[in-house]
């Protein structure tokens, strides 16, 4: 009898054993997921100086001011998020309107820019040319000339719009 | 005399295991493989976002697509755990900085449709403090009556007989504030066992 009870309590050791290990393997698997964002500031564009239209001498009644040379170009800076690549587009031709009457001008746009203070060494942007990139300091230089056919023109101020685009690329 | 205590202690202590159990994790007793994949290689990507403009969103249709792979009737329990943030150089020193993280919320479903799962049969899941737990069977029962347990798995079983796959979606929304520009990224991670 006590033999008996001996052999209850093993093979019930046995069995709670049986209970408590997994006959088999327990699978698992990990994944990491990345998740990313590339954050820009927005672009800031600030006039430095206006065209000096006035100021230039018009040979054969055109007034041309060259922006890579001429003191009296207009210069902007464009302030975005540094060493980013960025596209510059702007509208070429421009109507100017006599601020006291109808009369209009056409102005002939040219921009030049450069990633570094220095109009001389700018680059003259035009189709092929037009994406650059914000310097060290997420700044970039820029300098507005063009050329005007004043030999129809009424005696006047005349007035009108720039309009130059900057796009993160 | 003794004998006779200790046996019924173990008579206690198994009915007390049995009453604390009342489902069997078939996935336990086997050697069954579990393979998880990601449906294309691409990380949750936000793209270029100019800094201070708000809340951006990926759906469900241009999430991250994990894949689980394994025996058709076996449970998993998928767990998956976001940080709260992306931070600014992937550096969690920037937690909690609102300059240099980004809020992120995490939104999950999945799929596991017969045929190729896709985003109509998707279930969502209830996500909280961008963490979830769920269970859910690699393939969905069929409306028809529970079958007979599955039989144990023996030299002979091939895996591939009964193998399908379950599509896991993860995706969300970060709000971005006037943060300093730079690359933001962190982390989801998902651990998946059979129950």
């Amino acid at each position: 009898m006590r033999k008996a009870l001996k052999d209850l309590v093993i093979l019930s050791f046995l069995s709670l054993g049986a209970l408590l290990y997994p006959l088999g393997s327990l699978a698992q698997s990990d994944v990491s997921v990345s998740i990313n964002a590339n954050i820009i500031s927005s672009i800031d564009l600030i006039t430095i100086q206006s065209i000096q239209l006035s100021k230039e001498e018009a040979q054969d009644n055109i007034i041309t001011i060259d922006p890579t040379t001429s003191i009296n170009a207009g210069k902007m800076i464009a302030i975005g998020t540094p060493n980013s690549d960025i596209t510059i587009s702007f509208l070429e031709r421009r109507e100017l309107t006599r601020n006291q009457g109808t009369e209009s001008l056409i102005f002939n746009y040219a921009v030049a820019g450069n990633d570094q203070d220095d109009q001389s060494s700018a680059q003259i942007l035009d189709q092929e040319n037009r994406d650059f990139s914000f310097n060290d300091e997420g700044r970039f230089y820029l300098w507005i000339g063009g050329s005007i056919d004043i030999s129809t023109a009424t005696p006047g101020n005349y007035s009108g719009d720039f309009t130059l685009e900057i796009e993160y690329i | 005399m003794k004998s006779i205590s200790l046996i019924l202690s173990l008579i206690l202590a198994l009915s007390a295991t049995s009453l604390s159990a009342q489902e069997i994790d078939f996935g336990q007793y086997g050697n069954y493989t579990l393979t998880v994949g990601e449906l294309s290689t691409e990380d949750l990507d936000f793209g270029t976002i100019v800094s201070g403009s708000g809340i951006y969103s990926i759906g469900i249709n241009n999430g991250k697509v994990v894949t689980i792979t394994g025996v058709e009737y076996l449970d998993v329990i998928v767990e998956v755990t976001a940080q709260s943030e992306l931070y600014l150089n992937g550096n969690p020193g920037n937690a909690g900085n609102p300059q240099k993280a980004i809020p992120f919320t995490l939104e999950a479903a999945y799929a596991n449709n017969v045929g190729t799962p896709n985003v109509g049969q998707a279930k969502f899941l209830n996500v909280s403090g961008n963490a979830l737990i769920t269970q859910f069977p690699i393939l969905e029962r069929q409306n028809v009556p529970p079958g007979p347990p599955p039989p144990p798995p023996t030299n002979a079983f091939d895996q591939s007989k009964v193998e399908d796959t379950a599509y896991l979606y993860l995706y969300g929304s970060i709000n971005v504030g006037n943060v300093d520009a730079g690359s933001y990224s962190s982390e989801i991670t998902v651990t998946i066992n059979y129950d």
